[in-house]
C-alpha cells in the first residue's frame, strides 16, 4: 500500500510516549490530523497532537476521510472500533507500567480529576490485559500492520528508531528531524535509569 | 439404566390457556404428560420478570442471593448490557451436577452468557442473536456463547434464520398474511423473529441430545411469552381497545403457537424416552382471558402487569406418581426437585424445598448439605476474577475517561446505565418485600424515591412496604402526595382505605374502597380488600360479597377464598367454607389461616381427626398462632388427649391473640 491510502495511527496507552511520536512523525514530514483543542501544558509541553473525533471512532467514521496519508494518535481501547474497510500503521507504544502509572497519577492530580479505584497492581494488570487483547487483535487484522515501539529506546536510540519507524512507514520522512524532536529533558517519571523493556 | 432429567421451559404458558386445548383433543403430547405424570399450578416470585425467575429456577434462590435482578446492568464500558452468567453469584442446577461429574446440556437458558464451562454442552441465549439483517451475510458466533467451542462450527448452521420462514409457514397463524403489507405492519416479521429463534433452539436442543450423552438436559423456550406479548391482546373475546381488523387478522396466532410447542414437546419426549424423568415449567402465567390489562399495549415497565401469578408445571417419570395433582409449588422447588431426582443433596441455603408429595416412594431422609457454593470441585463456573476482572476494567475505563482519551458516556448510555442500576435496586426491594422483609425492602425504596422524587413506581411500592410495617401513616403521605400530583390509582386507594382502617377510621376507608370500585375497571384486590373491611365489621354476608365478587374476577386469588372461607364459617356453611379452604391451599400452600379455617369447618362438619390435621399444619406454619392452638387444645380434650390437650392449652394461654387486620393480601 501507498502512504496515501493508509491511515497512520499512534496508540499505547496514555503517558506511554504517544505524544512524543506524534511530535517525531509530524517533524518528520508526516502530516498529524489534529484540532489543536487540548493545547500544550506541563505534561505535555510540546502539546498533545490529537484530534477530538476520533474518540468518537465507534458511532463517527466520517473523519477517517480526511486521515488518509496522515497520522492520528488514538488510546488502544479505540482501535477495536476501527472499520474494516480501510488500511492502518499501527505504531503501538510501550513503556514501563509503572512510569505510566506514576505520570498518569501526576496528570490526574495537576487536573484536580479522580482516576481508577484500584491499587497500582490491579490497574496495572488491567491494563496489561487491555493492552494484550488489542494487540492479539490487531496482530490478525490483515488491513493492519503494527509497530511496537519501547518509549525507552525511542529516547536511549532515537536514531535507531527513527530508522525503524521511517521503514514501517513505507519512507519518506526525514529521519534526522524526527530525531530532534527527541529531547531526553521530557523523559520524566523514570522508573530506573537503566532503559526499560516494555511491560 | 441411569437417571436422567430433562427440564423444558416454557416461559409464559399458563394452564387458563392450556385446558381448553387439552379438552379438545389438540395438545396430545402434553395431554400424554399430564395423563401420566403429576401437574399443578407453579407460583412465581416477585418481581415477575424472566431473567430473574428462570434463574431462580436453575438455582433454587431468590434474586438476592442469585444476584440476577433484571433484564439489564450496567456495562463495563457505559451504557448497560444483559444481565449475564458471570452477574450470578450461585451454583446453578448445572454447575452441581458438573462438580458431581455428571453431564449438563443446557440450550438457549436465560442469563446464560458466556457460556459456561460445565461438564457437558452449554449454548447461551447469545448464541441465538444477532441474525443479519441480509440473510446472505455471514451470522457471526457470538464469542463465549457456546462450550465447548469446537461445537459451535457444528450447530451453527442449526439456527434458522427469519428469512427462511415464508408466507406459508405463518399463514396457520395469520390467514390473512398475503394481505398485510410488511412496511406498514412490522408484527408478522416479529412473529417470524420469535419463530425462528424457537425452531433454532429446538433444533440445537433436539440434536445435542441425540448426539450428546446427558444426564440432565435444559432448553428454554421464549415465544409463548415474546409473542403472547405482541398478540395475546387479539386472542378472542375481542378486547375493546383492539381494531377489529387486527382482531380478524391476529385472533389465531396464541393458540397456533401453543400447538406448535405442542409438537416439538413431542419430539422431546420421543428422544428423551420413557425413563426419563421430564419437567415442564413456565415461569408465570399470562392473561389471556378477562383480566388481560385495560392498556393492550403497556409500556415496558407495564409489561409485567400481563403475567399471571401461576404459571404451569407437568412432571412424569419413573419415581413419580401418576395422574396426580401438586399443591403448593413454587419456581423456587424445581432445582431441589431435580437434586433429589438425581440423588444428590440439596443445599439448605436454597430458599425451596423438593416436591416429595410427587415422588411415588419419597427419599426417607432427605440427602442435604448446608451450601453446594461452600462445596470445593470443578463446578464449571467462570472464573470469579472475570467477575473481578468486569469491576476493574470499569475502572480502568473511567481512568480513562478522567484522562480526556475516551469519551464520556454520552448521557444516553449514562442515563440508560443509571436506570439500569435503579431498577435492579427496584427489583431488589421487591424481593424482600415479598418474602417477608420489609425492612430491608423500605431501606432500598427510600434512597429511590428519594433520588426519583417523579416516580410514582417508586413511591407506590414504599408506600405499600411501609403499610407492611404499620406504618400507615407514612404509607399515606406518600400515596396523598401522589395525589396532589394528580397520580391517583387503584393501588394508591388500596393503600389509603388499609391505612384509614388501621387509624380506626374504619367508615372513611370503606367510603374510599367503594368509591375507588366505581373509578377502576372492576379489580380483584380492591374487593378483597372491602371483604376484608367488612369481616372486621363482623358484617359477614356483604363480606361474603365482596369476596365472591372477587372470585367471579379471579378464581385464582388465595386471599379471596380464604377470606370467603372465613366468612362462610362465620355464617355457618362449612362445606363452602371446606370448599374455599382448599382451594386457598391448594394455590398457597403455605398459609396458616387458610388451614385453620380448614380446620374449623372439618370441626364444624364432625370430622374432628381432619380438624386436628389441618390445625396442626397452621400451627407448624405459624407457631405463634393462638387460636389454632386454643382450638387443638379442645379436640384433644373430646378425645381425651390429656397430654396433647395440656400443650396446646398452655401455648394458647401463653400468645397474644391473633391480629385480623385488613391488608391487600400479599407480603408486597
Amino acid at each position: 500500500m501507498t502512504p496515501e491510502d493508509v491511515i497512520a495511527i499512534v496508540s499505547g496507552l496514555p503517558r506511554s510516549g504517544t505524544s512524543l511520536m506524534m511530535q517525531m512523525l509530524a517533524a518528520g514530514g508526516l502530516p498529524a490530523l489534529t484540532d489543536n483543542i487540548r493545547a500544550a501544558d506541563e505534561d505535555n509541553p510540546r502539546g498533545y497532537l490529537e484530534f477530538e473525533r476520533a474518540k468518537q471512532i465507534k458511532h463517527d467514521r466520517d473523519w477517517l476521510n480526511h486521515a488518509r496519508g496522515r497520522v492520528v494518535k488514538m488510546v488502544h481501547l479505540l482501535l477495536l472500533d476501527l472499520p474494516q474497510d480501510r488500511r492502518y500503521r499501527v505504531i503501538f507504544m510501550r513503556r514501563d507500567l509503572q512510569e505510566v502509572l506514576a505520570s498518569q497519577r501526576r496528570m490526574l492530580d495537576r487536573h484536580r480529576v479522580t482516576g481508577a479505584r484500584l491499587t497500582d497492581e490491579a490497574l496495572a494488570r488491567t491494563f496489561r490485559d487491555q493492552m494484550e487483547k488489542v494487540l492479539s487483535w490487531l496482530r490478525v487484522q490483515p488491513n493492519s500492520e503494527l509497530l511496537e515501539v519501547a518509549y525507552g529506546d525511542l529516547i536511549a536510540e532515537p536514531r535507531q528508531q527513527a530508522q525503524r519507524i521511517n521503514r514501517f512507514l513505507g519512507g519518506g520522512l526525514d529521519e534526522a528531524a524526527m530525531v530532534s524532536a527527541v529531547d531526553p529533558s521530557l523523559y520524566r517519571n523514570r522508573s530506573s535509569p537503566v532503559r526499560q523493556k516494555p511491560s | 439404566m441411569s437417571q436422567r432429567v430433562l427440564l423444558i421451559g416454557w416461559d409464559a404458558a399458563d394452564w387458563k390457556f392450556i385446558n381448553p386445548l387439552l379438552d379438545q383433543g389438540l395438545m396430545s403430547n402434553l395431554e400424554s404428560l399430564v395423563n401420566r405424570g403429576a401437574v399443578g399450578n407453579l407460583a412465581t416470585l416477585r418481581p415477575s420478570l424472566s431473567p430473574i425467575l428462570w434463574t431462580s429456577i436453575a438455582t433454587g434462590k431468590t434474586a438476592d442471593k442469585h444476584g440476577v435482578t433484571g433484564f439489564v446492568e450496567p456495562a463495563p464500558g457505559g451504557g448497560v448490557r444483559l444481565f449475564s452468567s458471570t452477574s450470578r453469584r450461585t451454583k446453578a442446577i448445572w454447575n452441581i451436577l458438573s462438580q458431581n461429574r455428571l453431564r449438563s446440556i443446557v440450550i438457549g437458558w436465560y442469563a446464560s452468557h458466556p457460556a459456561e464451562p460445565i461438564l457437558g454442552t452449554c449454548v447461551s441465549s447469545s448464541f441465538f442473536d444477532g441474525p443479519p439483517a441480509d440473510q446472505r451475510q455471514p451470522w457471526d458466533v457470538a464469542a463465549g456463547s457456546v462450550h465447548p467451542a469446537t461445537l459451535a462450527p457444528v450447530i451453527s448452521h442449526l439456527r434458522v434464520h427469519p428469512a427462511e420462514l415464508s408466507r406459508d409457514d405463518l399463514r396457520r397463524m395469520i390467514p390473512e398474511i398475503d394481505q398485510i403489507d410488511p412496511g406498514t405492519d412490522a408484527r408478522p416479521g416479529k412473529l417470524a423473529e420469535a419463530l425462528a429463534r424457537t425452531v433454532s433452539v429446538h433444533s440445537v436442543a433436539t440434536g445435542a441430545m441425540e448426539a450428546e450423552p446427558w444426564d440432565f438436559l435444559a432448553v428454554y423456550y421464549d415465544a409463548l411469552d415474546v409473542v403472547g406479548h405482541l398478540f395475546m391482546p387479539f386472542h378472542p373475546p375481542r378486547h375493546p381497545a383492539v381494531a377489529e381488523r387486527d382482531f380478524q387478522r391476529y385472533q389465531h396466532v396464541m393458540r397456533e403457537l401453543y400447538l406448535f410447542y405442542d409438537q416439538m414437546l413431542g419430539r422431546l419426549l420421543q428422544i428423551a424416552g420413557d425413563e426419563t424423568t421430564v419437567i415442564l415449567v413456565s415461569d408465570h402465567g399470562f392473561h389471556s382471558d378477562h383480566l388481560r390489562p385495560a392498556n393492550p399495549q403497556p409500556s415496558e415497565s407495564e409489561a409485567a402487569t400481563w403475567h399471571r401469578h401461576y404459571g404451569v408445571l407437568a412432571m412424569r417419570g419413573p419415581r413419580l406418581i401418576e395422574d396426580e395433582r401438586i399443591y403448593g409449588a413454587t419456581l423456587l422447588d424445581i432445582a431441589p426437585t431435580v437434586l433429589t431426582l438425581l440423588d444428590l443433596p440439596v443445599g439448605l441455603d436454597m430458599d425451596g424445598r423438593p416436591l416429595l408429595q410427587a415422588f411415588s416412594d419419597p427419599p426417607a431422609n432427605l440427602k442435604t448439605v448446608s451450601s453446594w457454593d461452600q462445596q470445593p470441585g470443578d463446578a464449571g463456573m467462570h472464573p470469579a476474577e472475570l467477575q473481578q476482572a468486569e469491576t476493574e476494567s470499569r475502572e480502568a475505563i473511567a481512568q480513562l475517561v478522567a484522562l480526556g482519551y475516551l469519551p464520556a458516556e454520552t448521557s444516553e448510555s449514562q442515563k440508560a446505565a443509571e436506570i439500569a442500576a435503579a431498577e435492579s435496586k427496584f427489583n431488589l426491594a421487591i424481593v424482600h418485600s415479598s418474602h417477608g422483609r420489609s425492612e430491608q425492602a423500605m431501606h432500598l425504596l427510600e434512597e429511590l424515591h428519594a433520588s426519583n422524587p417523579e416516580s410514582p413506581r417508586y413511591a407506590l411500592a414504599l408506600a405499600k412496604v411501609c403499610a407492611n410495617l404499620q406504618l400507615h401513616p407514612r404509607s399515606r403521605e406518600i400515596v396523598e402526595g401522589l395525589e396532589a400530583r394528580g397520580l391517583r390509582s387503584a393501588e394508591g386507594d388500596l393503600l389509603i382505605g388499609a391505612a384509614l382502617f388501621n387509624e380506626g377510621r374504619r367508615d372513611e376507608s370503606l367510603e374510599r374502597l367503594e368509591q375507588a370500585q366505581s373509578l377502576y375497571p372492576p379489580n380483584p384486590r380492591l374487593l378483597g380488600l372491602i371483604g376484608n373491611v367488612r369481616l372486621t365489621q363482623g358484617d359477614w354476608p356483604r363480606a361474603a360479597a365482596a369476596f365472591g365478587d372477587a372470585l367471579r374476577l379471579d378464581d385464582d386469588d388465595p386471599h379471596a377464598h380464604n377470606g370467603l372461607a372465613r366468612a362462610a364459617l362465620q355464617l355457618g356453611d362449612h362445606e363452602s367454607a371446606a370448599e374455599h379452604a382448599l382451594r386457598a391451599i391448594g394455590l398457597l400452600y403455605f398459609f396458616p389461616q387458610a388451614h385453620y379455617h380448614l380446620g374449623m369447618a372439618f370441626k364444624g362438619l364432625g370430622e374432628p381427626d381432619r380438624a386436628i390435621r389441618s390445625l396442626g399444619i397452621a400451627v407448624t406454619q405459624s407457631p405463634g398462632f393462638r387460636d389454632a392452638h386454643a382450638e387443638l387444645a379442645r379436640l384433644y380434650e373430646q378425645q381425651n388427649n390429656v397430654a396433647l390437650f395440656l400443650r396446646h392449652q398452655k401455648l394458647a394461654a401463653g400468645m397474644p391473640a391473633s391480629p385480623q387486620a385488613p391488608g391487600s393480601g400479599s407480603q408486597e
